[in-house]
């Protein structure tokens, strides 16, 4: 009677411990998870940066165009202020660009060789962000009613991503 | 005696007991894995949906800004989904947002093919993205002569994505299809479809479609603005598909809007896609009048220069009372087209800057 609660009381002992040593696997499991989750949201901030980044460089409502040919890494001044004119003062525009660029804010600097104030196209920060990943792009500006040889400005394209 | 009888019991009963209980522990054990693992398999599978669709989002990105760019990717062999506003892997959904997507309602394959056309009429509105997979099979119908130069079907022939293998067969060829378990797309330029290829007729209805291009098959120039209708297949007899609310015919919008509806096997899916496209070249014709406003009001514009900056994009701007005739739009659009391209030129050659 006694050895078989003896041998009761041992098997509950193994259990005992094979659960907590399970257990502690679990929160190892879990810590570790943890991890790896921050680490792929992280991920996937930069990876909507340089998306947004890129959409805009290429946008033809926002690009330098010649016969209809995209001139690379430029912005037309006449474009970008006629577009943060349309999305900043009409919420149907507003509305159409989120689906594109979404909890992000896009901005040029004129910086060389007049520097002009910040031109934010698009900003729409969430409720309770924690922090803004910036892009920083460097781009020629150019006013297409300026002479030629004169048209032409450096600029920064800032594309921010929040989370 | 007694004693010894009541002790042998009771040793037979904690046996038993011990036996029972290492069962019942065993198996809960087990349980509790094989649910670990079924939970486990589940969110792997999650992972790698979400890992595919924002991957996707990149490839679609890049895609947005590439032109003439045709990618053939591995992914893993998930069923995709295409929807007026979204696609979805699995039960995650991603919005196109202002992308333009002409795909298939649905495809599974371990291959997707990415292509991308530049939408100019005349000025750049976007590109056009074409996602579709190499297990699609294509085949253009046609009465003869594709071999012609500067015929439509030499046009297609030489312009469709290399990695699709389009077939080509004449339309009293048909025969010749094989019975095939991939879905399977048949273009018909120039004749409309009828019956359902002798091999197809035991096909799934859904695998099967057809897509009729109404034009004359010599004119390229036409190609531009043909007229599409879409069909599906119906036992032995293609049907076609219409809607209330859609255009009978469907008017193109340029040749890239037609390789778009040879990607689309669904009449709904093509027009939500086609009004996207439309809504946006109104974004960017508003945004090139209200530019050659700014420059024409400008001191700095020189004088010789003005007359050519006027608003000339009006009639590219597509409102929600040109859906139900879109037709009509479609005859300003390109009579807008053949003006703003006149007029940018003129400016070119007065060398003023550029309207588009």
């Amino acid at each position: 009677m006694k050895q078989a609660q003896m041998k009761m009381g041992e098997n509950i002992a193994i259990l005992l411990i094979f659960f907590i040593i399970l257990g502690i696997v679990i929160i190892f499991y879990g810590v570790f998870t943890f991890g790896e989750i921050k680490e792929t949201q992280r991920e996937q901030f930069e990876k909507e940066a340089i998306r947004v980044a890129l959409v805009t460089t290429y946008l033809p409502e926002l690009a330098c165009t010649d016969d209809n040919h995209i001139v690379e890494n430029c912005f037309d001044i006449k474009k970008v202020l006629i577009l943060e004119d349309l999305i900043n003062n009409n919420n149907e525009y507003f509305l159409l660009y989120q689906n594109e660029f979404k909890n992000s804010k896009v901005s040029f600097d004129v910086i060389f060789p007049e520097a002009q104030t910040n031109i934010t196209i698009y900003d729409r920060p969430p409720a309770n962000f924690t922090d803004m990943i910036p892009t920083f792009i460097p781009v020629a500006i150019r006013d297409p009613t300026r002479l030629f040889g004169q048209q032409y400005s450096f600029g920064i394209l800032t594309v921010g991503v929040y989370r | 005696m007694t004693v010894k009888r009541h002790s042998s019991k009771k040793a037979q009963i904690t046996l038993q007991f011990n036996w029972v209980f290492a069962i019942i522990i065993g198996a809960v054990i087990l349980s509790f894995f094989v649910v670990v693992i079924q939970k486990q398999r589940k969110s792997s599978d999650l992972d790698l949906a979400n890992n595919l669709l924002s991957d996707m989002d990149l490839i679609l990105a890049g895609q947005t800004v590439s032109v003439g760019r045709e990618d053939l990717m591995e992914i893993p062999k998930r069923e995709i989904k295409f929807d007026c506003e979204e696609y979805s892997i699995m039960d995650m959904t991603r919005q196109k947002g202002n992308s333009i997507i002409f795909s298939p309602m649905t495809f599974e394959s371990d291959r997707m093919l990415a292509w991308t056309l530049s939408w100019d009429l005349p000025f750049k509105i976007g590109n056009f993205i074409y996602l579709t997979t190499p297990d699609i099979k294509y085949y253009l119908v046609h009465t003869g002569n594709v071999d012609t130069p500067m015929s439509v079907g030499e046009y297609i022939i030489n312009n469709f994505p290399e990695n699709l293998k389009l077939r080509e067969v004449e339309f009293g060829g048909m025969s010749i299809i094989p019975d095939d378990d991939n879905q399977i797309r048949m273009i018909y330029l120039g004749i409309a479809p009828g019956s359902v290829p002798p091999n197809l007729i035991s096909a799934r209805n859904q695998d099967v479609s057809a897509l009729y291009i109404d034009v004359d098959p010599m004119d390229l120039e036409a190609f531009d603005r043909s007229d599409l209708q879409f069909y599906v297949k119906d036992g032995g007899l293609f049907r076609k598909q219409t809607h209330p609310d859609i255009a009978d015919p469907y008017p193109a919008f340029g040749k890239e809007s037609v390789f778009g509806a040879m990607f689309v096997n669904d009449i709904e899916l093509y027009h939500c896609t086609m009004i996207r496209a439309l809504k946006r070249m109104a974004i960017v014709a508003h945004v090139y009048n209200r530019r050659a406003t700014a420059m024409q009001n400008d001191p700095l514009t020189p004088s010789s220069c003005i007359d050519y900056y006027d608003e000339i994009f009006d009639n590219f701007i597509y409102e929600d009372s040109d859906e139900s005739n879109l037709g009509g739009f479609q005859g300003d659009v390109f009579g807008a087209e053949d003006y703003a391209w006149t007029t940018n030129r003129a400016a070119i050659l007065a060398s003023c800057s550029t309207l588009y």
